[in-house]
């Protein structure tokens, strides 16, 4: 296509949303509203995704050994826990830094010396364990729990893995309101195409006698799909943008207790992924819609 | 391909027929057919009347010859094509050295005038430096370069059949069919027309032209198709409008 084509495709389109300004303004709205939902949608997920994966590096499984046990044992029971798929690391913890740690956090100094060089928690030592996949913390504790030597696992109250589920759930909603919209979108782009070639009925008809190919003729309808798409996926991008530094703020200061442990997204790292994905499925829709629509009304010759 | 292309260039230099009508037939829906069993042939810079009564099939040949409508039966072959072996993506560019005039000029009502005929170079991807060069040049030919901002509905008949025929030329076509051109004219005006069609041909051009204007084909003394009923009843080199009506 030569530039003087484009950009007359390109005009052609813009005057087929003109003209046709209501139903044009109703598709921008759905994608819009379909696309604002996916955003918000996003931030939910995203946040929730790095909130896991902060967790999971953070969470750990804790492994305390029978009292007397050897020092060779331990090591064993060491090596067993690597060889888990799900492990990324074990970390060996004596009973002297547990003490150590225990006295610094929980003791005042004075209270601590009266212990001298006793140790109470002479059979704490441990095993840290971290995983890599948190989802496999449940099967992971049953395992050490029945490897010979471990006393107790503990573990944290799988925050992690409810966080997961919850982000699932959130997901697969989401996900069927997000197809819902979509659907809305691409009927009413089709709508809107379809009104606009029954307004230029006659003018496709002399384009024809005259020599203009099935593509010619075609592009505009597209274009005018395309251009509702990008305008419909650029409207909530931008309030989203905005939003976001506001809402963030807003829920930390509201649910401050159930969220300070964790942080949030960058704006810029939301945003690195949620533009194009936007984009592209306002793109998607705008072309999807117009295709099906101009292929079904402007027949071949 | 390189056979048949060679073919081609042998029947345009013995001057084949750039026009032929082979046994066809064209029945709209059941019922008596609009054209039965034309054969015609027309030479390349040739000039046609096709002359007839209202309803006799002038316009259905037209229609035929731009492939607008297929034949019922029997063949048409145009610039040395056989239209009915022209495949999807081909009619377009087939079209593109078809120049035509429309019965009821089919001008765009929402465009002005210059964008009417700039739109027939459009639709083939012209340039638009070429637009804007050859657009009024054209319009300039036909009298109306005062009229580039008019819409269709300021002008006059006459105007209008001229901006329509300024569309059907502004790409230099091989054939122009003319269905009509001096439909609702006075005398002067189809007089001002027809020279320029003449013009045109004697440029090389091959030209037909469907009228009713009985005194015009007396006077331009060029060959002469009548129809009647569908039927071709005659032929005539330098002929007369005798039949019909
Ligand atoms: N689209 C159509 N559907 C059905 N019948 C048609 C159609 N077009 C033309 N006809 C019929 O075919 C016959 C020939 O029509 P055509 O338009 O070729 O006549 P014409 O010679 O051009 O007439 P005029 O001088 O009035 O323009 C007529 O009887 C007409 O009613
Ligand atoms: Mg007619």
């Amino acid at each position: 296509m030569g530039l003087n084509t484009f950009f007359y495709t390109l005009k052609q389109g813009i005057k087929n949303i003109r003209r046709n300004r209501m139903f044009s303004l109703a598709s921008i709205g759905t994608i819009t509203a379909c696309l604002f939902m996916f955003g918000i949608f996003y931030f939910v997920v995203a946040n929730f995704q790095y909130m896991i994966k902060t967790a999971e590096t953070s969470v750990g499984v804790t492994v305390f050994f029978d009292a007397g046990i050897s020092e060779d044992r331990i090591n064993e029971i060491g090596d067993i826990i690597k060889e888990r798929g799900e492990v990324a690391a074990v970390e060996y913890i004596s009973a002297e830094e547990t003490w150590e740690n225990y006295k610094e956090k929980y003791l005042s100094k004075e209270l601590a010396d009266t212990f001298g060089d006793d140790n109470p928690l002479a059979d704490s030592a441990s095993f840290s364990v971290y995983l890599n996949d948190i989802s496999m913390q449940g099967a992971l504790v049953n395992y050490i729990k029945d490897i010979d030597g471990v006393r107790q696992v503990n573990h944290s109250n799988n925050v992690a893995e409810s966080l997961e589920s919850f982000n699932a759930l959130v997901g697969y909603i989401s996900g069927a309101i997000i197809i819902i919209l979509l659907a809305v979108a691409v009927f009413l782009i089709s709508t809107t195409v379809s009104m606009g070639i029954s307004v230029r009925k006659e003018e496709i008809y002399i384009m024809k006698l005259i020599g203009a190919t099935d593509y010619f003729i075609r592009a505009p309808f597209i274009v005018e799909g395309i251009i509702i798409g990008i305008v419909g996926a650029l409207v909530p991008l931008i309030v989203l943008y905005f939003m976001y530094h506001k809402v963030i703020s807003y829920i930390t200061e509201k649910y401050i207790n159930i969220f300070k442990a964790f942080e949030f997204l960058e704006i810029g790292e939301i945003f690195k992924n949620l533009a194009p994905i936007a984009l592209l499925i306002g793109i998607g829709i705008g072309f999807f819609g117009s295709y099906i629509t101009v292929r079904k009304h402007l027949k071949r010759y | 391909m390189a056979n048949s292309y060679d073919l081609k260039k042998a029947l345009k230099d013995i001057e084949a027929p750039v026009i032929i009508f082979e046994n066809v037939s064209k029945s709209y829906q059941k019922g008596t057919p609009a054209i039965s069993n034309i054969n015609l042939q027309i030479r390349k810079g040739e000039f046609v009347f096709i002359v007839g009564s209202s309803g006799s099939g002038k316009s259905t040949m037209i229609k035929l010859m731009l492939k607008e409508i297929e034949p019922t039966s029997g063949k048409v072959f145009v610039n040395y094509k056989d239209l009915s072996r022209l495949k999807n993506g081909q009619v377009a560019k087939y079209r593109r050295n078809i120049g035509v005039v429309f019965q009821n000029f089919r001008l765009l009502k929402d465009r002005n005038v210059f964008e009417n005929v700039a739109f027939a170079q459009r639709v083939i991807g012209m340039p638009t430096s070429t637009i804007r060069r050859q657009v009024p040049a054209m319009l300039s030919v036909m009298g109306l370069s005062e009229k580039l901002d008019s819409l269709p509905s300021e002008l006059s008949g006459g105007e209008q059949q001229r901006v329509a025929l300024a569309r059907a030329l502004v790409n230099k076509p091989v054939i122009l069919l003319a269905d009509e051109p001096t439909g609702n004219l006075d005398p002067k005006n189809s007089w001002d027309i027809m020279q320029l069609l003449d013009e045109i041909n004697k440029k090389g051009t091959t030209v037909i032209v469907v009228t009713h204007n009985q005194e015009i084909v007396n006077m331009m003394q060029k060959r002469v198709i009548t129809m009647n009923n569908g039927i071709l009843i005659s032929d005539e080199q330098k002929g007369g409008y005798t039949h019909g009506t």
